[in-house]
């Protein structure tokens, strides 16, 4: 994932605050296990990981049962940006696995809002 | 030729309105959505109640799905022998058993403003049928989407011909994201007669009509069909001269009652499911873009308020439900042990387990371990020995989480915000408009709203799927 690219890339950027919340379609407890397993703990983890497990967040944006990863009918990734008064400015739902805006192109839409 | 057309049923609707003095006060609009022959079946909507409802508008004027080369020889024909035998006029039993009637008893004006002709449906007609071979694909997209509305409808608001229901705001979302691929694919090739087309029409004919009542005052009762409903009050909230009315306001106790509020069980949903899922395009569709279903694919759709429906009845979709763990169709087995996993304790474990233990598609076992796990009764299971005949590595993972989970069954506040979600929301978020505003817990139990943000600072939301 490039979550982390994405967060170091802001913390660089002078204007820009933007907040990256991420939104996770499974427990608590479940994740956790992954990042456990992963060697990991949520301290690693610098910005907000939110739990959808009853999936409504993810319908309400569009994306469940429209990936199938880990035997699971999962969520399709995808990448919104909100402005400061609640626009969504910019909206990617992955065509393929890995589709996701690239940092710079995250970057630019925020860059162009504070404009 | 399409625009002179268009032009010369404007001057015909022009001239059936006479030009009232303004008193500038702006016209209550109230849009009725209607749905033909079906008025003429018994029910809520039926044409006794469908006059009831009209009388209660009491309007002064109707605008109609009628074009207005025909509404001369109907009113006429109305006039002289009591009856409508025009060809277009009497497919609409909405007019010619309610609104004409009608006017024996209240004042109003009838105003003609469809935009269709015979010319237009002739052509789509062929066209169609000619898509139909150089665009199956889509084609059967198309229809399934069309055919999802009323499954969606109904499993989650209540009878389709119940005016309580074809009013409601989440009715217009269904039919319009029912209708997109059909106007995605075809509204060019068919011409005046597509979707967007024949929408855009009949909308400009409605324009033209208000235009010419601005300022008087009156209330203006439209009545197309109920899948042109949305697009109509889409265009009617951007004026600022009309004051947009539900029809809500107007709709007889009894029909509130009637055909509403009574859920369906899970037997009939579980089975509407089941026939209106395409496992086999959607395999196909994985396979082609990397486990990944195309963009605009609707039937996610019906799975999620299908699920939400299911955990909404609770206990009495259990027995359904673990039937259903049996069903010879995978899809649905998936589907009743995933249900199943929000419906905690009540759920049986000795099913789940031969589910989690038998089943030949690795997903339904799957969400049988996870059920098994958010029902709390994890501790009873033998694990290890289920792990040991496990020949799938994510079953495998999620057999090791329901043992590190003990005890601790799902959360009352997961269940209850499936429940209370607003199936109306599917799909809302759009480029331009508000994001829509949730509440969540952070995998600290930290609880974050999307508005927390507004005013302050920018988001991005990035959804994953569990790897961070």
């Amino acid at each position: 994932m490039q979550l982390g690219q994405l967060r170091n890339a802001l913390r660089n950027m002078k204007d820009t605050t933007a907040q990256i919340l991420a939104v996770d379609p499974h427990e608590a407890w479940s994740a956790k296990a992954l990042l456990r397993e992963s060697g990991s703990s949520t301290d690693d983890v610098s910005f907000p990981v939110l739990m959808d497990p009853s999936l409504t967040v993810s319908a309400t944006y569009g994306v469940p049962f429209q990936m199938r990863v880990h035997t699971e009918l999962s969520n399709r990734p995808a990448t919104f940006i909100i402005d400061k008064q609640g626009v969504i400015q910019f909206a990617q739902r992955a065509e393929t696995f890995s589709d996701r805006p690239s940092v710079d192109k995250v970057i630019s839409v925020l860059k162009q809002l504070d404009e | 030729m399409v625009i002179r057309k268009l032009l010369t049923t404007l001057t015909a609707v022009t001239l059936t309105l006479s030009a009232a003095a303004s008193v500038d006060e702006p016209n209550d609009v109230i849009v009725m959505g209607m749905i033909h022959s079906g008025h003429r079946s018994a029910g809520p909507y039926d044409i006794a109640h469908l006059k009831d409802i009209i009388r209660r508008v009491k309007p002064d004027v109707v605008l109609t799905e009628i074009p207005p080369d025909r509404l001369q020889t109907a009113t006429q024909q109305f006039h002289e022998t009591g009856k409508i035998t025009e060809s277009r006029v009497r497919v609409f039993p909405e007019y010619t058993d309610a609104l004409f009637p009608l006017t024996k008893e209240l004042e109003f004006q009838i105003v003609a403003c469809a935009a269709w002709t015979t010319e237009m449906n002739d052509s789509r007609r062929a066209t169609m049928a000619q898509l139909k071979t150089t665009h199956a694909k889509q084609y059967r997209e198309m229809e399934l989407a069309q055919r999802n509305v009323s499954t969606q409808v109904e499993s989650t608001l209540g009878s389709y011909r119940d005016p309580r229901v074809i009013h409601t705001d989440a009715y217009d979302a269904f039919v319009k994201v029912g209708m997109e691929p059909y106007d995605r694919y075809f509204n060019e090739a068919i011409g005046a007669g597509g979707w967007s087309n024949i929408n855009a029409a009949h909308y400009a004919h409605i324009a033209y009509a208000l235009d010419r009542l601005k300022g008087q005052g009156k209330r203006v009762l439209i009545t197309f069909g109920s899948w042109h409903k949305y697009y109509i009050k889409e265009q009617l909230r951007q004026r600022d001269d009309v004051r947009l009315v539900s029809l809500t306001k107007f709709l007889p106790e009894e029909s509130t009652a009637a055909g509403t509020g009574k859920s369906k069980d899970a037997q009939t949903l579980l089975t509407e499911f089941a026939d209106s899922w395409d496992e086999a395009n959607w395999e196909k569709n994985f396979r082609g873009v990397l486990y990944m279903r195309k963009t605009g694919a609707g039937q996610w759709q019906q799975r999620m308020t299908t699920l939400r429906s299911l955990v909404l009845l609770g206990d009495d979709a259990v027995p359904a439900l673990t039937d259903a763990l049996n069903s010879p169709h995978s899809p649905t087995r998936v589907l009743a042990a995933q249900a199943l996993s929000y419906l905690g304790p009540q759920a049986s474990i000795d099913r789940l387990l031969s589910t989690a233990k038998n089943d030949t598609t690795a997903a339904a076992r799957l969400y049988a371990v996870d059920a098994i796990g958010t029902s709390g009764k994890a501790p009873s299971v033998d694990w290890k020995a289920l792990a040991g005949t496990e020949r799938n590595r994510d079953v495998r993972k999620h057999i090791s989480y329901a043992m590190q989970r003990e005890d601790n069954a799902i959360s009352e506040q997961v269940i209850d915000a499936l429940k209370q979600w607003d199936p109306a929301t599917i799909n809302s978020a759009k480029v331009g408009s508000p994001a829509p505003d949730f509440q969540l817990k952070t995998i600290d139990g930290e609880p974050i709203s999307l508005s927390d943000y507004r005013g302050k600072q920018p988001v991005v939301l990035v959804f994953i799927y569990g790897d961070t």
